[in-house]
């Protein structure tokens, strides 16, 4: 518990977490509960500037798009689509990525070519050339777009955590377990994956925030989701015809990507100070110093 | 030889790790392609044999093999040649489930105690894993670990504590504990006390010797501090550039030092008493070690030797017993010097012509 109250202690972290919090809770929003519903359009009130602008309407505190739909409540809506995505992407990227990584560097070798390799090859092929190619046979949709990404984004991990592995198989704890007589599958998941946790939580923190730029940037060029789910990327896509009669669609749709992927990066950082032990003393230390 | 089995208890005196013969070569490799360039001649053509309740003191500079030795001895490491037996099976080639046998047999203390401990696990955690490898845990595991706390000096109540909130002396301790929990018969101590303050060294000095009188551990004291050395072993070992250049009881290698080597380091020695430190004509070596990947001819000390001849760089000079000299030595000269005895004397006439 004091743990958790130091985390937040920082101001950095404090608003992290009540960002993610706000976004979270908007993910979880019922739709009924809405001011507008977010897919019905008005065209005799398109294009409302935001209501504390003039000519706004306090009905539509962020105004409305250009067929008259209510900003507000799209960018509310749209985060569950942008968050799905992105934490189910990572999620696949984590697990296939920290699998890879942990087994190239424990098993070495040739194991460790053909992973390393295989990551090449992934890091060398442009995500958006292999999604337009799975758009083309199975359509846009939600699963083969969390699929692609989250596939695609294997090969950050692998390298990554293989790098960390390579230097956590060296230490005298693992060849002091190896003397004990643990084998390779217990040391990977007792003495490697341990050690790795502050690491994999900052590169999912960043991989989360990867994961919402690369939706975003999809959506934006229509190879997303279907549009008539709002993802905060396809709203900014949508929207950039209308940058100059109606600025606000894409302000506050960019400015919840942009919120949330600091969010995760600050967050990130803040746990990997917390829950590294080495780091962990060291901050302490600070505390006290500072009184 | 009767097939009898490792975990039997080896009775005070006999051999319980013999090598024969024992080399590693570690390959260098380099290039794109990483060919196999040469070899690191790490450890070779070593003999040693441990026996039940004493302590073998390996010595010798950084570098010189040592530690690679006692991995080796240990089967952490497989030798490339050379013959490993324990208990009188060889276990040379083991591997799989026989080598998980011989981990309760045969443990090791490192040098970093910090290091040599996960950081993220609690020393209970710690303490009780090698009592989960090998399906002990689960039939009073909990009371093994209270009680091995106990016998290394440390508190129960340290046991929900992290490794980096405790001392250096008490990290090392941990150690021990793990290393003796699943009641080994050989505990390789691969320069236990290096790392720590010279006060703390001598409770763990002094802790290691009430295990082995308590349990009849036999130790493999692998150390660069002749003091240490000295101070607890049995039989001593001198190795230097992947070789054993000289062996003995503790007095035959202290006091009869026959190895030209043996002697620059004895007389390396600080003096006991502050006030006569400098005095004694000391041995101060020229040179650097040569690099292991390519050995001298002959004789690998020759290079750094103020007694070779043409012979030491044509032939390497056995580990025998030779002509008035009581332990084997690997010399062509090999000749008694008692350095630490001559220093003292040294010390004594001139601090009488002194004052």
């Amino acid at each position: 518990m004091t743990a958790v109250l130091r985390f937040l202690r920082r101001p950095t972290n404090l608003i992290s977490v009540v960002i993610l919090l706000l976004v979270t809770a908007a993910a979880f929003w019922p739709v009924d509960w809405l001011p507008h519903d977010p897919a019905a359009s008005d065209l005799v009130k398109r294009l409302i500037p935001p209501s504390w602008l003039e000519g706004g309407d306090p009905a539509y505190l962020l105004g409305t798009d250009n067929i008259g739909r209510d900003v507000f409540s799209r960018v509310v809506y749209g985060s569950r689509f942008s968050m799905l995505i992105a934490t189910s992407a990572i999620a696949i990227s984590a697990i296939i990525g920290i699998s890879a990584g942990v087994l190239a560097g424990y098993a070495g070798g040739r194991t460790d070519s053909v992973i390393m390799r295989l990551v090449d090859v992934q890091l060398a092929f442009p995500v958006i050339i292999l999604l337009i190619a799975v758009v083309g046979v199975v359509g846009t949709g939600l699963v083969p777009l969390i699929l692609v990404i989250g596939i695609t984004g294997w090969a950050q991990y692998a390298r990554i955590v293989r790098g960390s592995t390579l230097s956590i198989a060296n230490t005298e704890y693992v060849e002091a377990a190896r003397a004990l007589g643990a084998g390779p599958i217990r040391i990977m998941f007792k003495d490697v994956l341990p050690n790795l946790a502050s690491e994999i939580i900052v590169l999912s923190s960043f991989g989360i925030a990867r994961m919402l730029l690369l939706e975003s940037g999809l959506s934006f060029l229509g190879l997303g989701i279907p549009p008539q789910y709002p993802s905060w990327g396809g709203m900014v896509g949508d929207s950039r015809d209308y940058l100059r009669s109606g600025w606000w669609i894409l302000a506050f749709a960019g400015a919840a990507i942009a919120l949330t992927v600091l969010a995760f990066n600050f967050l990130g950082d803040g746990l990997r100070d917390s829950l590294d032990p080495t780091t962990r003393a060291r901050v302490k230390n600070k505390e006290k110093a500072e009184g | 030889m009767p097939r009898s089995s490792i975990h039997e208890r080896a009775e005070t005196g006999e051999e319980i790790l013999v090598l024969e013969e024992v080399t590693k070569l570690f390959p260098i490799k380099s290039g794109a392609l990483r060919r196999t360039t040469g070899h690191i001649r790490a450890v070779e053509d070593v003999d040693l044999t441990i026996r039940a309740g004493e302590t073998m003191g390996l010595v010798g500079e950084s570098g010189c093999g040592k530690s690679t030795l006692g991995r080796v001895a240990m089967r952490l490491l497989r030798p490339d040649s050379g013959r490993i037996q324990f208990r009188g099976q060889d276990v040379t080639d083991w591997n799989g489930r026989q080598l998980r046998e011989l981990r309760r047999e045969m443990q090791i203390v490192f040098q970093n105690p910090l290091a040599s401990l996960n950081p993220r696990r609690s020393v209970g955690d710690i303490i009780a894993e090698p009592l989960k490898i090998h399906g002990r845990y689960s039939d009073g595991g909990q009371r093994r670990v209270e009680e091995l706390m106990e016998i290394v000096g440390l508190s129960t109540s340290q046991m929900s504590r992290y490794p980096n909130e405790l001392s250096g002396g008490q990290q090392q301790r941990i150690g021990i504990a793990r290393a003796l929990a699943l009641n080994p018969q050989l505990l390789v101590l691969d320069e236990p006390v290096s790392a720590l303050d010279v006060s703390i060294q001598a409770q763990v000095v002094n802790l290691l010797a009430d295990l082995q009188a308590e349990f009849g551990l036999a130790y493999l004291f692998i150390s660069h501090d002749l003091s240490v050395v000295r101070h607890v072993s049995d039989r001593v070992a001198v190795m230097y550039l992947g070789e054993i250049v000289e062996t003995g009881t503790k007095e035959e290698v202290f006091s009869t030092p026959s190895h030209p080597y043996t002697q620059a380091l004895l007389s390396a020695v600080p003096a006991d008493d502050p006030d006569k430190r400098g005095l004694g004509r000391r041995r101060v070596l020229e040179g650097d070690v040569p690099s292991p990947a390519d050995p001298p001819s002959g004789c690998r000390f020759r290079t750094r030797c103020w007694r070779a001849e043409a012979i030491c760089e044509q032939s390497s000079p056995e580990l025998t017993i030779r002509d008035g000299i009581d332990h084997p030595t690997a010399c062509h000269f090999a000749e008694i010097d008692d350095v630490l005895g001559r220093l003292r004397a040294d010390a004594d006439t001139s601090e009488r012509t002194e004052t």
